[in-house]
């Protein structure tokens, strides 16, 4: 059976720069993922996505973990945990294997030596000071060649690409050990882009090819995915929080009124008609005050398109565009930002698919945010685990045990 | 040994009514040997004393009268060059020394400074016979440069304190008759010339007040040259001899090149000259006038003092001069230019050391100077800097300002972060400052 009958419930913790998200779904064998609650708290002990003061965090997401339990009327168990941080870095390893059978034909063991060859040839990054997150399984090549979906095919030498995204150690133990203490089972560690590829791609678009930005408070996560599966990931350390400061720099603004100037009116692309205008606010004090509007778009704008421009030139240095039926697909706080999308289209000159939760049931209308797309991946992804037979990376201290064997469920 | 003529007494101008008597007192190790020395070629009227703690240095003394100091305190030993013992033992022993100088009309003090008993004692000496209404005329010898900084340091106090209170400060450094001489020039060498000088200067100083001659320099004009108390300076003497027709110009350019004068400079820089003229018959008025007129063109605005004798027992031929400069008087708190390094002018050792002392820590020699920039780069620089025109409080409109290449920006909320990079670029300063926009 592929789900034990009684209900099993699913969690995804995000634990962000500005707010800490707790989604629990239900995993059932009548409904394989139903988000029962979700419970959110505000986050101050996290700067650009690295958690310095553990006090609060551990303070925050008990709070968020008990409004989740509250509204979904369960108690949790396992969680899935969102990483993330300047200090998420990919490399790619290969594994070869000559094929052994007399015919030449590449068999379900020659992928699986081709697979082992690779996870015991990690890329020279990874260290004693690193832990893999992720090993994603890229497209085979046979002799060189994009090897054919189906069995049967003929050659020489099975190549398999194995695409590993890591951290930093101990800033990835430093969300699991908070969970610890709050007697959750943290059993995986995932890269927010990772999660954010999960919930927005559907199958047709996930093989396709697109490029999926999370553009949070703290940090901005990417992941570009092209034939089913995720080609390359990254995560930089800037976000929302920096158009607030540059905003707060710019025009002499207190940080929280810049804020709130850019969630109300933020704009990505600057409106000519803005030019001269004066955007007014009031103060905390109560003062009324007034800024140059056209001030306020130039400065979102430049930042906005800067972050665009260095995930492109990263996509660029590692070989990667995207192609004309590709897409860029935004999630986060910052794709609330008005002619956000427009901004990235332009940059990375690719179309812009808008923000759809719609081909995942049970998740009600309320959620289809952008800013929950993260941790409903999250979910998702602790529900596809859940559906194994076997436990996640988590259940064997992150041993390679999870990876090997049957045929898995393309990621 | 000299005799003196009864009949040429000091002149009824003389503040004392008694009779003229002087001694040249030697201080420390360094005075004794001085004094020894200048005992040997005694004047009448001068009787020599050498005053010392250390009973070696003072059974080197052959040819004088010594006297032990700090007997019971330093037991025979020398104060191991500690200028507060030997002071502090002066002090305990100040009615002897006041009853030792307090006899006398002038007292010639002549102590090496730099060590211990010398620039200690010598200075309360000096105090204590002006007290007695003594014309103290004090003769200091600093110490060469090789023997290091602290003895120069401890020589530079002791002058301070002994130009307070002697009414003739004549200091001899070391190192001015090292510059001239042969490198390989002996220690003994040094001395015995510097003694011999010594000796010549307070021979004809001590002269002029006893000998007849042509123009009278008495003690009471020294008095009012040099008595006063304010402003005092150190002063430096020089000794030359000449023979011939042209022994003034002989003179002239011997004192030119006397190393006690640096070549000149001090004569040219002082505010009075003193010029004791020491001879037989033949130093005529014209000479004189010759000699003054020299002084003049070198030193306009110099106060000058000429005064000869014509001792028996003196060459007919032989000219001998005592030139005691003494620098402008300056009042105390006025800064003094800074010395001039260089090989042209040589510069004091007293001058260095006392700047060494007040000298402040410089500023460090690795800032460099502001570029200078053409007027066009003044106006692209302007165009760059993010605030122009109402930022004017920030001075930021300055176009004379300097516009450094490195510039420190807030980075807001992100001050106490760990920094982002990309590309070397700081991400966290806000992109439309990194990009250069300007905003009104």
């Amino acid at each position: 059976m592929l789900f034990k009958k009684r209900k099993q419930y699913a969690t995804g913790i995000e634990i962000g720069t500005s707010k800490i998200c707790v989604v629990i779904a239900e995993v059932s064998e009548k409904c394989p993922f139903k988000v029962l609650g979700v419970g959110q708290s505000v986050s101050s002990g996290v700067r650009k996505g690295v958690i310095f003061n553990t006090e609060a965090t551990i303070a925050e997401v008990r709070a968020a973990v008990a409004d989740a339990e509250n509204l979904a009327n369960v108690s949790i168990g396992e969680v899935c945990v969102g990483i993330t941080g300047g200090h998420i870095k990919s490399a790619f390893s290969v594994g070869e294997h000559m094929l052994e059978s007399a015919d030449g034909r590449v068999t379900e063991e020659d992928r699986e030596d081709a697979l082992k060859n690779a996870i015991e040839c990690p890329p020279k990054e990874i260290s004693e000071s690193v832990l893999v997150l992720h090993r994603i399984k890229q497209q085979p090549l046979l002799d060189g060649q994009l090897e054919e979906p189906g069995l049967n095919a003929r050659g020489r030498i099975l190549t398999q690409p194995l695409y590993w995204i890591y951290g930093n150690r101990n800033q990835i133990w430093e969300p699991i050990k908070i969970l610890q203490d709050l007697c959750l089972e943290p059993k995986y560690p995932v890269f927010n882009g990772f999660a954010a590829s999960i919930a927005l791609m559907d199958a047709e678009q996930r093989k396709k090819g697109g490029l999926i930005i999370d553009l949070g408070a703290g940090t901005t996560e990417f992941a570009f995915t092209h034939g089913g599966c995720i080609r390359y990931a990254g995560s930089l350390s800037i976000g929302g929080d920096h158009v607030s400061n540059d905003l707060a720099l710019g025009l002499k603004l207190e940080i929280g009124v810049a804020e709130n100037l850019k969630t109300f009116h933020g704009r990505a692309i600057c409106d000519p008609q803005a030019k001269n205008a004066l955007l007014p606010f009031k103060t905390p004090n109560g003062e009324n005050k007034s800024v140059r509007f056209d001030y306020f778009q130039i400065i979102m704008e430049l930042r906005l398109k800067e972050i665009f421009q260095i995930i492109r030139e990263t996509l660029a240095e590692a070989g990667l565009q995207l192609g004309p039926d590709q897409g860029v697909m935004l999630c986060g706080g910052g794709a609330c930002i008005q002619m956000i999308s427009s901004l990235a289209s332009s940059v990375f000159q690719a179309q812009s698919w808008p923000f759809c939760l719609n081909h995942l049931d049970g998740i009600c209308d309320s959620l289809k945010k952008p800013e929950f797309a993260t941790p409903i991946g999250l979910a998702r992804y602790c529900a596809s685990k859940m559906s194994r037979k076997t436990g996640g990376p988590l259940a064997n201290v992150f041993s390679l045990k999870g990876l090997t064997g049957k045929r898995k469920e393309r990621e | 040994m000299i005799e003196i003529n009864p009949e040429s007494q000091v002149s009824s101008n003389n503040v004392f009514e008694d009779k003229l008597n002087a001694l040249v007192l030697g201080v420390g190790g360094a005075g004794a040997k001085i004094v020894n020395t200048l005992s040997l070629s005694a004047c009448e009227g001068l009787e020599y004393i050498v005053l010392d703690s250390d009973v070696q240095s003072l059974r080197q003394v052959t040819h004088c009268e010594t006297r032990q100091i700090g007997k019971k305190i330093l037991r025979g030993f020398g104060t191991g060059a500690s200028r507060e013992v030997a002071q502090s033992i002066a002090e305990a022993e100040k009615d002897e020394l006041r009853k030792l100088v307090g006899r006398y009309s002038l007292l010639y003090l002549i102590a090496g400074f730099g060590g211990g008993l010398g620039g200690g004692v010598a200075p309360v000496i000096a105090e204590l016979a002006a007290e007695e209404g003594v014309f103290v005329i004090a003769i200091s010898i600093f110490p060469f440069f090789c023997e290091g900084t602290d003895r120069s340091m401890r020589a530079t106090r002791s002058q301070d304190e002994m130009t307070v209170h002697a009414h003739l400060h004549i200091s001899l450094p070391n190192e001015l008759l090292a510059l001239q001489a042969n490198e390989n020039a002996n220690f003994v060498e040094l001395y015995e010339s510097s003694n011999r000088m010594i000796s010549d200067a307070v021979e004809g100083l001590w002269l002029s007040f006893f000998c007849p001659g042509p123009l009278a320099l008495d003690l009471g004009l020294l008095r009012s040259t040099f008595g006063f108390r304010e402003g005092k300076c150190v002063g430096t003497l020089a000794v030359a001899s000449a023979t011939g027709d042209s022994r003034v110009e002989s003179l002239w350019e011997t004192l030119l090149a006397h190393p006690w004068l640096k070549k000149g400079s001090l004569l040219r820089s002082a505010g009075t000259v003193l010029a004791l003229f020491i001879g037989k018959d033949g130093f005529s008025l014209g000479d004189a006038e010759a000699f003054q007129r020299r002084i003049a063109s070198e030193n306009p605005g110099a106060k000058i003092m000429l005064g000869a004798c014509t001792p028996a027992e003196f060459n007919s031929d032989e000219l001998r001069i005592v030139l005691i400069t003494h620098p402008r008087r300056t009042v105390r708190n006025e800064e003094k230019p800074a010395p001039i390094y260089g090989d042209k002018e040589l510069v004091s050792l007293n001058e260095v050391s006392r700047e060494m002392l007040e000298k402040k820590r410089p500023p460090t020699r690795n800032v460099p100077p502001p570029p200078a920039l053409t007027n066009s780069q003044i106006d692209l620089l302007k165009s760059q800097m993010p605030y122009s025109g109402g930022r004017s409080k920030r001075g930021y409109n300055d176009p004379n300002q300097g516009f450094l290449d490195l510039k420190i920006t807030s980075v807001g909320r992100f001050d106490q972060c760990e920094k982002t990079y990309y590309k070397n670029q700081p991400i966290d300063v806000p992109t439309y400052s990194r990009l250069g926009y300007i905003l009104d």
